[in-house]
């Protein structure tokens, strides 16, 4: 093996592994942060990239897709001092690679940790049922209060989901006996209801029929009056007809009596002209 | 100390190559193709020695990689899917009027990042109503110059 040879297989080998170090090939949906010297350099771009190996260093790998944060589940205090369980997912995307790297030791944690305190005082703000009915609001809120912080560790905040909020099982409890009981005052509210309507409507049917009542009474006075001044009328000054009639009845009721079943003791008064005329009681 | 003959050239050429398949970084098959290419110089000259052989290894290697990156390489992205520029170009228009220290608003036509209407800012004064295009993305904030 001559000299020459040596020298050039240790040439080949050098060049190998510099090219292999310096071709780079990033992969979509990533972007890695160079440092040249200790010191950022650059930021390499999907694709084939070159770097001087023996100066640069790929410090960081960053992923650029959008990353799904868990945010894991804590118990909150609302304004009423009720405790409820609530957890979220953010959706979060690296739009400045250099400041994620440089700005914060790990993003994502730092995220988590932001969304967990935040969550904890725009809840502690809400009445309990407010914070149950208002995921909307909380947010909005939210992702306000986040993206501040987010544009120094350079991620843009897409979205964040409450994914539960459940009050604790005693909570819960109270609340469906507290559901239950509206549901038995109402149905209590509403037979007593019917009962004073049917009463009401008991009322003014009797008032109804007493005035009908009435009016048939006056109704039948005011006849029998009718006919009592039609029979006067006819009956005139002269008497004789209706002592005959009178007469007659007089016979008949004592007629009456004599076949009736019970005492057969039948006072008749003796002179019977006389007791028709009696009955007229005319001096 | 055996020298090599062409075919140990072209037969290790080949097989560099399919180690790129195995290994995508896209430096291996410029030794492969090296190696082939050394193999056809052996088969025209066989009276190279192996330490030309090298440098003509090395040499052809370093220089189609040294090529490749010169002539055929684009650097145009195929797709901005996934990357951290991803929104960065996009043209909007201005909802609320903005000015330096001044913040407006700025409505998309096609939500960009997840929300069609953002806060942006400027460093003109932009009026209500003009077309804009997104320069950079800070945080939930996006910087916008007059799009013409």
């Amino acid at each position: 093996m001559s000299d020459a040879l040596i020298v050039m297989i240790a040439v080949l080998i050098f060049v190998i592994i510099t090219i292999a170090k310096g071709v780079r090939l990033v992969p979509q949906g990533q972007e890695w942060v160079v440092e040249r010297l200790g010191k950022y350099h650059a930021t390499l771009l999907p694709g084939l990239n070159i770097v001087i190996p023996y100066l640069d260093n790929i410090a960081y790998k960053l992923i650029t897709k959008d990353i799904i944060l868990d945010v894991q589940e804590q118990e909150v205090i609302t304004l009423d001092n009720a405790v409820i369980r609530a957890n979220a997912v953010a959706f979060v995307k690296v739009t400045d690679p250099v400041k994620a790297a440089y700005g914060v030791t790990d993003f994502a944690e730092a995220i988590r940790n932001l969304i967990m305190t935040t969550l904890r005082s725009i809840i502690g703000e809400m009445e309990l049922d407010q914070a149950l009915s208002s995921r909307d609001k909380i947010k909005a809120r939210l992702r306000e209060s986040i993206a501040d912080e987010a544009i120094d560790w350079g991620l843009t905040v897409k979205s964040v989901e409450i994914q539960d909020i459940n009050p604790s099982p005693s909570m819960q409890a109270a609340m469906e006996m507290q559901a239950a009981a509206e549901r038995e005052r109402k149905a209590m509210v509403t037979k007593a209801e019917g009962l004073k309507q049917s009463a009401v409507l008991e009322a003014e049917a009797r008032l109804e029929s007493a005035k009908r009542d009435a009016s048939a009474q006056v109704m039948l006075a005011e006849a029998s009056a009718e006919s009592i001044r039609r029979v006067a009328a006819a009956v005139g000054d002269n008497t004789a007809p209706v002592q005959y009639v009178l007469g007659e009845k007089y016979v008949s009721a004592l007629q009456d009596l004599g076949a009736s079943d019970n005492s057969k003791i039948v006072v008749l008064p003796a002179d019977l002209q006389e007791a028709v005329r009696g009955l007229f009681a005319k001096r | 100390m055996i020298a090599p003959v062409w075919w140990h050239w072209i037969v290790l050429g080949i097989v560099l190559m399919l180690v790129e398949l195995a290994v995508p970084a896209f430096f291996v098959i410029w030794f492969g193709l090296g190696a082939l290419l050394v193999g056809l110089g052996l088969l025209l000259m066989p009276a190279l020695s192996v330490t030309a052989q090298v440098v003509l290894w090395t040499g052809a290697s370093v220089a189609m990689t040294v090529l490749w990156f010169r002539v055929f390489r684009s650097d145009r992205p195929s797709t901005r899917s996934g990357n951290s520029a991803s929104a960065i170009g996009e043209i909007g228009l201005v909802t609320t009027a903005v000015a330096p220290f001044q913040p407006g608003q700025v409505r998309f036509q096609k939500p960009v990042l997840g929300a069609e209407q953002w806060q942006c800012r400027a460093d003109e004064p932009i009026a209500a109503g003009d077309r804009v295009r997104v320069v950079s993305i800070e945080g939930n904030y996006v910087q916008v110059q007059k799009a013409h």
